[in-house]
C-alpha cells in the first residue's frame, strides 16, 4: 500500500511563506484584490497559522505553522458531504470533485483544521495573466469548495515518467509544489508505508507530532517540533 | 539529452491534464468560467525547462522556468544552482505574476504632462526615444560637459548594470551612483576594521550558535534563499549538533519567532549591548587570545588605552543593563554562551535592502566577532573572492571623457568617502546646481524616489533635470517623475549574466537565456539601449558588442580565461572541486570558451566553491596588516548619544514579500505581509499594549503617525511583539507607481524622515526619529494612505 504524507520540520521552517505562493502559482489560484482579501475571501491552500504562547504581559512567543490540508486517514469532511464531492482515494489523498460540489460548505465547517476554501466569485485573471495558468490543474467555478490536493497532478506525471523509464516510482519522484520550493528545506514528502522513505523515518522520530491528534482524524501531515535534535534521520 | 527526455514527458503531462483530481468537468478552461468573458485556453506545445536567474531581488537564485508552447506556467529553483539549491522564495515564485502583469509597460512612454502620474505619458517609438536621448547626449559631449550625465543604479549585479556603467565611463562621466542601502553599513564596518571594501559574508551554515542583534537574516538577507537553506542546516543536520539562535531586538519579528529566545531590548541600544557582551567576554577571559595577540591591533593599546581599557571603564554590565533594558544576568549568560560555543557568530542589525542599519551597530558587532576569533573562519565572517568577470578590460577614454572623469562626483562621494553613493546629497546637488548642473539622469534597476529619506526634495530635484530616463517593467515611483520611461523585458524574457551578492562567500556566475522565446511586448533590455546609445555617439571602441547576448558570450569567454572554478553541480561535484583546488589543481570539465558557454546554458551557472580560510593577506588589508579593534569607535559609543524625549521611537522594518520597495505590485505578495497578524494589503503600526493604553489607541483603529516633518495614517496593531515606547511600521507599501495593486495602497513610513544622518558615517539615520501617535476619527477614510 501507499500512503502519501508530508513532514514539516518546524525547527527548520522560517515562516517565509514561499510554500503559499508556490502552491497558488501551481494550482491556478486567481489573484485576490484588496477588497476580497479584506473579507477573507482570498484563497490559499496552504497558509501560515500563528499561535501566540505566553501569559498576557509577559514576553510572548510566536509560533508560525504551515497549514495545508492534513489529508486525514479519517477525514471529517468526506463524511458530511451530501453529494459525495469529496473523497479519500486508495492512496490516502483527500480530493475534491468540483463538478459534483454544490457549495453547501458542510465540509468547510466540519474540517477542524480550517483548510477548505469556498469560491465566492468567478475566478478572474486580468489579461494577460491567464497565460500563466498551468494546464495540469483545472480552474474552479463560483460556488464550489476547493482545497490542497497534495499536487496530485504531479503524481500522475511522476508515475508516467517512471513507467516510461521502466522503473518503479522512487522516493522523491513525486513532490508537491510547496515541498519543492521550501527554501529552508523544511518540508518532506513521500510514502508513509515505505519504511525506507524519508517521511517514514522522520515520522517515527522523537520530534514527530500531529495537529489535534485527540480528534482521531489521523492526519498525514506530520510536524517535527522545535528544539533539540533527536537524530531523526 | 536531459531536456529531450523532459520534452517527451511534457507531452505526457499535457495528456494528463484534465484527468487531475477534481478536474472531472472536463472543461478545464471553459469560457463559462471566466468572468471577463475572455475564453481561457490552455497552453499548447511541448514542455521545456529553461534555466535562468531570478532578478526579483539581487539574491541571484538560479531558476528553472517551465515553458509550455510559448507560455511560462511555473518557475522553480534550479536544483544544481549553489545559491537556490532548487528552492525559491515568495518573490521568485510570484515572478510569473510580474511577467504577465496587466500593468506592464508595452512601449516607450514620453511625458507630456506634469510629473508624478502615468496619465501624463504618451506612447512613443523606440526610434524617437533613442534619437531624442542621443541628440541630447551628443550636444552635452559637444559642450564638453560629460560629467553632467548621472546614473543611479541598483544593487543588482547583472549584465545591464555593467553595460550602463561602461557607457557612463566611455561617455566621460564620473557619476555612477550605486544605490545599495542594504549593504553600505556592513561594508563600511569591514573597511574600517579590515581595510577591505567588500560586504561581509557570515557563514550561517558553519555556525552552531547565532547571536542576532536584530538581524532579519531569515527574511531579508541579501540572498534570502541561500540564507534560509543555510539556516535549515544550522538547525538540523545529521552530523552537527543543533544550532541555537538568540534574537536581541525591540521587535518580535519573523526571524525572532524562529529563534530559540527573543530578548527584547530598548531601541538604538544594539551597539551598547554588543559592547556589554564584549566586556563580559574580556572580563572573564573568554576571548580568542591567539587572534587578538597575533592578528589585531587596538586591543591593549591605542586611543583611550585600547579596547580592553575602554570596555572595562565604560561598559560595565550595570550600565549596559540600565540603558538597554536587558538584565545583567542575561547579558552575562549570552556572553558565556557565545564565547563557549564551538562556532559562535554575531549578526548585525540589518533590516532589509533599504534599511542596512547603522555603522556603529555593524562595527560593534564586527568587533565582537573578532574578539571571539570569527574573522575568516568557518562559522565566522568571510569575504567573498572577486568574481573573474566583475571588472571589464579597459575600454579607453577619449580626451573629452578623460577630462570629464576627472571632475568630482555630483553626490560628493570621492575615493575616500564612507559611502558608495549618496542620493540625498544628489538631490541637493540637483536642486542647487552645485558643484555643477546635471543635464541627464538615468535610473536603472532602482527606485530612489520611493526609498529616499527626503521625498519632497528629491521629487522637486527631478524637476530640475532637463532629461530623466527611467527603465522599468511596471513603472515604479521614480519612473512616474521621469521624462522617458523605457520598458524593460521581464527577466524571463532576457539574456543575463549575473554574479552572486557578496553575502555569498563563493564567487558565482549565473547565465540566463530567455525563458520566453518571444518577448510579450516591444521592450529592450537596458544593456541593449546603452549599447545602441554608444553606437549613436561613436563610443564603440569601449563597447563594441552588438547586443547583450553577444556580450554574454564575451563575458563567459573571460570566465574561461580565469582558469578556475567549475560548472555548478551536485554536492559531490562541489566536494571534488574543493579538494582539487585545495591541492592546487584545476580540472574544469570544459576545454574551450564555447564549451563552457554550452554547459552554462545547460546547467545555469559557474562557481568556485573553494574558500581559503585564514588567507590573511587577502582579508586583512589595514596598514598594519592586522585587524583594527578601533578603540576610537568604542570610546565614541561609550559617550552614548542623547536619546530624544517625547513621542515614540520609530522602528522600521521590511517584510520579505515587499522588501526593497518592490513586490507590492503583485497581489500574491500583498496578501502575505505578516503571517503573525494575518496582515495584508495595508500598512500597520505595532504598539505595545502599555503604550497604547497611555495613548488611548485601540487595536485596529486608524492612527495618525506624525513626525516633525510629515504624517501618515496606518492601522494600529496592539501587540506584545514590540517593546513599550516605540511604534514599528513596515516599509514597502505606499507606492505611487507599481500598477493597480500597489498604487496608493498603504503608507510609506520613509516619508516621516527628514534626511537626518548618522554623524560619523553620514549614512541615512533610520533609527532615531520620534513620532507622535494618535487615533484618528472613525470617519477617516484614508486608511493607510498618505495625507
Amino acid at each position: 500500500m501507499t500512503r502519501w504524507a508530508m513532514v514539516i520540520d518546524l525547527d527548520r521552517c522560517t515562516a517565509c511563506q514561499a510554500c503559499v505562493v508556490a502552491c497558488q502559482v501551481e494550482n491556478n489560484i486567481p489573484p485576490a484584490d484588496q477588497s476580497d482579501s479584506a473579507r477573507g475571501r482570498g484563497i490559499s491552500w496552504i497558509r501560515l497559522a500563528p499561535f501566540y504562547e505566553g501569559e498576557h504581559g509577559t514576553r510572548p512567543e510566536l509560533r508560525l505553522v504551515p497549514l495545508p490540508c492534513m489529508h486525514c486517514e479519517h477525514p471529517p469532511c468526506t463524511r458530511v458531504c451530501p453529494v459525495g464531492a469529496t473523497m479519500i482515494d486508495h492512496e490516502g489523498i483527500v480530493g475534491q470533485n468540483y463538478a459534483r460540489c454544490i457549495g453547501c460548505r458542510y465540509c468547510t465547517t466540519a474540517c477542524p483544521y480550517t483548510v477548505r476554501r469556498f469560491n465566492w466569485k468567478l475566478p478572474e485573471w486580468p489579461a494577460p495573466m491567464e497565460e500563466g495558468l498551468s494546464p495540469d490543474v483545472s480552474v474552479r467555478p463560483r460556488g464550489v469548495v476547493e482545497k490542497c490536493t497534495f499536487c496530485h497532478h504531479r503524481l500522475q506525471v511522476a508515475r508516467d515518467k517512471a513507467r516510461m523509464e521502466g522503473r518503479p516510482l522512487r522516493d522523491g519522484d513525486y513532490l508537491p509544489a510547496c515541498v519543492e520550493s521550501c527554501p529552508a528545506e523544511a518540508m518532506f514528502f513521500g510514502d508513509l508505508d515505505d519504511r525506507r522513505s524519508i517521511v517514514a523515518r522522520l515520522a517515527a522520530g522523537p520530534r514527530a507530532f500531529r495537529l489535534l491528534e485527540e480528534l482521531g482524524t489521523k492526519p498525514k501531515v506530520i510536524y517535527l517540533s522545535k528544539g533539540e535534535s533527536g537524530g531523526d534521520v | 539529452m536531459k531536456i529531450a527526455r523532459r520534452e517527451f514527458i511534457g507531452l505526457v503531462a499535457g495528456a494528463a491534464a484534465g484527468a487531475a483530481l477534481g478536474g472531472s468537468s472536463g472543461r478545464l478552461f471553459s469560457d463559462a468560467l471566466s468572468s471577463s468573458n475572455q475564453p481561457i485556453y490552455p497552453p499548447r506545445g511541448p514542455e521545456q525547462f529553461i534555466l535562468s536567474v531570478c532578478r526579483a531581488c539581487p539574491g541571484g537564485c538560479g531558476i528553472r522556468a517551465r515553458r509550455i508552447g510559448n507560455r511560462i506556467v511555473k518557475v522553480e529553483g534550479n536544483p544544481l544552482h549553489p545559491i537556490s539549491g532548487g528552492r525559491l522564495c515568495t518573490k521568485g515564485q510570484a515572478a510569473i505574476q510580474a511577467l504577465y502583469h496587466p500593468d506592464r509597460l508595452r512601449v516607450p512612454m514620453r511625458r507630456v504632462g506634469p510629473r508624478g502620474s502615468l496619465t501624463s505619458f504618451r506612447a512613443a517609438t523606440w526610434n524617437a526615444a533613442a534619437a531624442q536621448i542621443a541628440s541630447r547626449l551628443r550636444s552635452i559631449r559637444d559642450e564638453q560637459r560629460p560629467e553632467s550625465v548621472v546614473l543611479i543604479r541598483g544593487a543588482d549585479r547583472d549584465i545591464n548594470t555593467r553595460v550602463a556603467r561602461r557607457f557612463l565611463e566611455a561617455f566621460g562621466s564620473p557619476n555612477d551612483i550605486p544605490f545599495d542601502r542594504g549593504s553600505e553599513a556592513g561594508a563600511l564596518a569591514l573597511y574600517l576594521t579590515q581595510g577591505v571594501r567588500a560586504t561581509p559574508a557570515p557563514d550561517i551554515r558553519g555556525a552552531d550558535y547565532i547571536l542576532s542583534l536584530g538581524s532579519e537574516f531569515l527574511e531579508v538577507s541579501p540572498a534570502p534563499v541561500f540564507a534560509s537553506r543555510a539556516y535549515g542546516d544550522f538547525r538540523q543536520t545529521r552530523t552537527a549538533r543543533r544550532g541555537k539562535l538568540v534574537q536581541v531586538d525591540p521587535r518580535l519579528s519573523i526571524t525572532a519567532a524562529s529563534a530559540d529566545e527573543w530578548i527584547p531590548i530598548r531601541p538604538l541600544t544594539h551597539a551598547l549591548f554588543a559592547f556589554g557582551v564584549a566586556a563580559a567576554i574580556v572580563e572573564e577571559g573568554l576571548y580568542n587570545r591567539e587572534f587578538v595577540s597575533e592578528r589585531s591591533i587596538g586591543f591593549e593599546e591605542g586611543a583611550g588605552g585600547g579596547l580592553r581599557a575602554i570596555l572595562q571603564q565604560h561598559f560595565s554590565l550595570e550600565r549596559v543593563a540600565a540603558e538597554s533594558g536587558v538584565s545583567v544576568n542575561i547579558i552575562l549568560r549570552i556572553a558565556r554562551e557565545l564565547a563557549g560555543a564551538r562556532k559562535g557568530l554575531v549578526l548585525p542589525p540589518q533590516k532589509g535592502p533599504l534599511l542596512g542599519g547603522h555603522l556603529y551597530d555593524h562595527l560593534a558587532v564586527h568587533i565582537l566577532n573578532a574578539l571571539i576569533g570569527n574573522v575568516d573562519q568557518s562559522g565566522g565572517v568571510l569575504i567573498a573572492d572577486d568574481v573573474p568577470i566583475a571588472a571589464w578590460p579597459d575600454g579607453g577614454l577619449d580626451p573629452v571623457a578623460t577630462a570629464g572623469r576627472r571632475r568630482p562626483r555630483i553626490d560628493g562621494v570621492g575615493p575616500d568617502s564612507m559611502l558608495s553613493g549618496d542620493i540625498e546629497q544628489l538631490a541637493r546637488a540637483l536642486t542647487t546646481g552645485q558643484p555643477y548642473q546635471a543635464e541627464v539622469l538615468f535610473v536603472v534597476d532602482a527606485d530612489p524616489l520611493y526609498a529616499t529619506t527626503m521625498h519632497g526634495q528629491f521629487a522637486a530635484a527631478l524637476d530640475r533635470v532637463p532629461l530623466v530616463v527611467a527603465f522599468s517593467t511596471i513603472p515604479n515611483d521614480t519612473a512616474l517623475y521621469a521624462d522617458w520611461i523605457l520598458p524593460e523585458p521581464h527577466f524571463l524574457e532576457s539574456w543575463n549574466v549575473q554574479t552572486a551578492p557578496a553575502s555569498v562567500a563563493f564567487p558565482t556566475v549565473s547565465v540566463a537565456s530567455p525563458a520566453l522565446a518571444k518577448p510579450l511586448y516591444d521592450t529592450r533590455a537596458a544593456g541593449d539601449v546603452f549599447l545602441d546609445l554608444g553606437r549613436r555617439l561613436g563610443l564603440e571602441h569601449a563597447m563594441p558588442w552588438q547586443d547583450v547576448e553577444s556580450l554574454s558570450h564575451a563575458e563567459v569567454g573571460r570566465l574561461f580565461e580565469a582558469r578556475r572554478g567549475a560548472i555548478v553541480g551536485t554536492q559531490f561535484d562541489a566536494a571534488w572541486v574543493r579538494m582539487m583546488e585545495g591541492a592546487g589543481w584545476w580540472a574544469p570539465g570544459y576545454s574551450s570558451a564555447d564549451e563552457l558557454w554550452k554547459r552554462l546554458i545547460e546547467s545555469g551557472g559557474w562557481w568556485d566553491p573553494f574558500y581559503d580560510h585564514g588567507d590573511w593577506s587577502r582579508v586583512l588589508r589595514t596598514p598594519s596588516g592586522r585587524f583594527d579593534f578601533r578603540p576610537d569607535v568604542a570610546s565614541k559609543i561609550a559617550e552614548g548619544s542623547p536619546i530624544a524625549e517625547g513621542g515614540l521611537s520609530l522602528i522600521l522594518f521590511e517584510p520579505l514579500p515587499i522588501a526593497g520597495g518592490t513586490g507590492a505590485e503583485l497581489p500574491f505578495l500583498q496578501a502575505l505581509l505578516d503571517p503573525g497578524y494575518d496582515e495584508k494589503w495595508e500598512t500597520w503600526g505595532e504598539i505595545n499594549p502599555e503604550t497604547a493604553r497611555a495613548l488611548h489607541v485601540r487595536n485596529g483603529a486608524l492612527i495618525r503617525v506624525a513626525s516633525a516633518h510629515q504624517a501618515i495614517v496606518v492601522r494600529a496593531r496592539i501587540t506584545e511583539r514590540i517593546v513599550p515606547g516605540a511604534i514599528a511600521i513596515p516599509v514597502g507599501l505606499g507606492r505611487e507607481g507599481g500598477g493597480r495593486w500597489a498604487e496608493n495602497i498603504g503608507a510609506n513610513p520613509l516619508r516621516l524622515l527628514d534626511g537626518a544622518r548618522e554623524p560619523f558615517s553620514s549614512l541615512p539615520d533610520f533609527g532615531s526619529a520620534r513620532v507622535l501617535v494618535s487615533e484618528t476619527t472613525p470617519s477617516d477614510q484614508y486608511a493607510g494612505k498618505r495625507i
